[in-house]
């Protein structure tokens, strides 16, 4: 039995490509024949991504304050609506994903399209773009004000039971939570099947509520509610944040937010009412340069987020068949050939393969960079590695942008006629050249590590004065490595080399 | 800090929405596992057929023109398939996945292929 044959495929994308005309890239079919070698194009963006960072290193010699950067309130009026329109779609949006997945089921993949192409890559692309739009869409964060204003009623003083929450657990539940996310969309068999995308949006719903109920809303979304860490740290990226109208909000939060501005705080941001913060507008990218205090926990998420992409392009390429075919006979001889847990086992390890390698690349980088600062690194390893994953963000927004953008397109256009038809609905071909799809690439790809070479700069400005251009070299390696890396898996399956012949013409 | 007001509305409104959004699904027992289609350059007849998850299935196929028979998605199960006009070919396959999968026919005319048609695999 061949490998594909019981194999799932990412979920999302599975239900994309059971349509007419759609192949790589995810959703718009196709291939594009290249002008230049694409060897020179990977140079050419490595050369630029080294190049931004003698450019930054000469201009930028002296840490400057953080946050330094303008922003313009959002008018009130709009805010308003717009956060009530969000309330209103988090909830029909999740609670129907799952209503419409136990009711209709079969092979509706309206759930699937809600969850994985919707939720799972198009809200990070999202926030990213625009910015966070889930603490106003969270359909957690309404249920719990719900239940919590019918405990009002009944006359309870407080929801939650308010107990303490481990302070050395960190953001560990959100990681391993975004490892299951990860397994399930990609690994998962029958991970698209809408009964099976509903059980899992109603288990990892009463999981949350339940966490809320137990150790209190802010303590639970801040540090285990996976959508709420994801979408916290690419909304970072994002032009929109959210702006605390009291720097008292702040005074007492943990995550080390600047209280002058209180901008984007995780911990303010659940605590504060609707009407204790304003939208503001600000330049992109900039969030990222106040990241609060990360340390392990958020260095593995944001690692393990890039590595859960990567994986899904590493496997649609040669290099994910090297992989399998590596792993295949040993776990083969133990479970079976073609036994359904053979193929599970396997793709689970190489996604774990992916991971821990990629986890050990950045630990190696980030004890090069701390011994190139040359004097007693300030800060715990679990520290600079936080602060160092964070300016990984804006590669892993410009990856996703690249890898699901088309997907996330083909989900929007295939919505409308999904809603009027769940179970018999096909997704529409989009008529986008392929050629956009490698430029838009290219500029997300390259654009994010120049945005992630500069934050890593003024990082070691800060940690490593005078020595800032010699601590930085390891994150450049490793910047340009990906840049080369991610851009190859993209071009893969679309480009043709200047010459050669499409492989429907090949003998 | 918190002073919920409207969210139980919020809540009610769109459990109502959930509510109208129920239907049907396709009864299993009722669907047929032998198949028979005719396929012409253009289309397929039946256009759409439809089975169950985890059957064994087979497509009975007259086609009128030459080509290769090719069903997205299925092809580890259902390899692509030459056919030839007039001689009645039997596709027998597992239908591992549920989803609804397009079936194309590469013609000499059109080596790209068009989609002539849809099997539908319904869950069990």
């Amino acid at each position: 039995m061949s490998r594909r044959a019981l194999r799932p495929g990412a979920a999302g994308v599975a239900l994309l490509l059971a349509t007419p005309g759609t192949a790589a890239a995810h959703a718009i079919g196709g291939t594009f024949q290249l002008q230049v070698p694409l060897w020179l194009y990977l140079a050419g963006a490595g050369v630029a991504v080294a190049a931004s960072f003698v450019i930054t290193s000469l201009s930028e010699r002296t840490a400057a304050p953080a946050m330094d950067y303008p922003t313009r309130q959002a008018p009130d009026a709009v805010a308003r609506v717009l956060r009530t329109g969000l309330r209103l779609l988090g909830l029909a949006w999740w609670y129907g994903a799952i209503g419409i997945g136990l009711v209709i089921g079969d092979i509706s993949p309206l759930p699937a399209v809600l969850l994985w192409v919707g939720i799972w890559v198009g809200l990070p692309i999202v926030a990213v773009l625009a910015g966070n739009p889930w603490p106003s869409l969270s359909p957690f964060r309404t249920t719990f004000a719900a239940l919590e204003w019918v405990a009002r009623r009944a006359g309870a003083a407080r929801l939650d039971l308010g107990l303490a929450y481990p302070p050395g657990l960190g953001r560990w539940p959100a990681v391993i939570l975004l490892a299951a996310g990860i397994w399930a969309e990609l690994i998962l068999p029958g991970g698209e099947v809408a009964q099976t995308v509903a059980l899992l949006m109603a288990a990892y719903t009463v999981l949350t509520l339940t966490g809320m109920l137990l150790f209190g809303q802010v303590v639970w979304l801040r540090n285990a509610e996976l959508f709420e860490v994801e979408l916290g740290w690419f909304g970072r990226i994002g032009p929109l944040a959210r702006l605390s109208r009291s720097s008292r909000l702040c005074e007492a939060c943990d995550e080390g937010c600047d209280p002058r501005r209180c901008l984007d705080c995780p911990e303010c941001s659940v605590a504060a009412d609707d009407h204790e913060r304003m939208p503001v507008l600000r330049p992109w990218v900039v969030g990222l340069g106040d990241p609060g205090r990360p340390g392990w926990s958020d260095a593995v998420f944001i690692v393990l987020a890039l590595a859960g992409v990567t994986y899904d392009g590493l496997r649609e390429i040669a290099v994910g068949a090297w992989m399998f075919n590596a792993i295949y006979p040993v776990v083969s001889a133990v479970l079976g050939p073609t036994s359904a847990a053979t193929f599970l086992v396997v793709e689970t390890l190489q996604l774990a393969s992916v991971a821990i390698a990629f986890l050990a690349a950045f630990v190696a980088i980030v004890l090069a960079t701390r011994r190139l600062a040359g004097r007693a690194p300030s800060g715990s390893l679990g520290s600079s590695a936080g602060r160092y994953a964070v300016t990984l963000l804006p590669i892993a927004g410009g990856y996703l942008i690249a890898h699901y953008l088309t997907l996330v397109l083909q989900g929007a256009a295939w919505l409308p006629s999904l809603l009027a038809d769940p179970l018999m609905s096909l997704a529409p071909q989009l008529d986008v050249p392929i050629v956009l799809v490698w430029y838009l690439s290219v500029v997300a790809i390259v654009g994010g590590h120049i945005a992630g070479v500069v934050l890593a700069h003024r990082l070691a400005l800060g940690h490593a004065p005078g020595r800032a251009t010699l601590a930085g070299l390891p994150m450049l390696g490793l910047m340009i490595g990906y840049t080369v890396l991610s851009l190859w898996i993209i071009a893969s399956p679309i480009v043709i080399e200047p010459g050669a012949a499409p492989a429907a013409l090949r003998p | 800090m918190r002073h919920p007001r409207a969210p139980a509305a919020l809540l009610l409104l769109a459990i109502t929405i959930i509510g109208g959004c129920v239907g049907g699904a396709a009864d299993c027992e009722a669907l047929p596992t032998r198949i028979e289609l005719a396929l012409a350059a253009d289309r397929l007849v039946p256009s759409d057929p439809a089975v169950c998850r985890d059957r064994d299935v087979t497509l009975v196929v007259t086609p009128e023109v030459d080509g290769i028979l090719h069903v997205h998605g299925y092809d580890d199960q259902l390899p692509a398939t030459e056919v030839t006009a007039g001689e009645v070919i039997e596709l027998s396959f597992s239908a591992a996945r549920s989803g609804q999968f397009p079936i194309e026919l590469h013609t000499d005319d059109n080596a790209q292929g068009s989609s002539v048609g849809i099997l539908r695999v319904h869950e069990p």
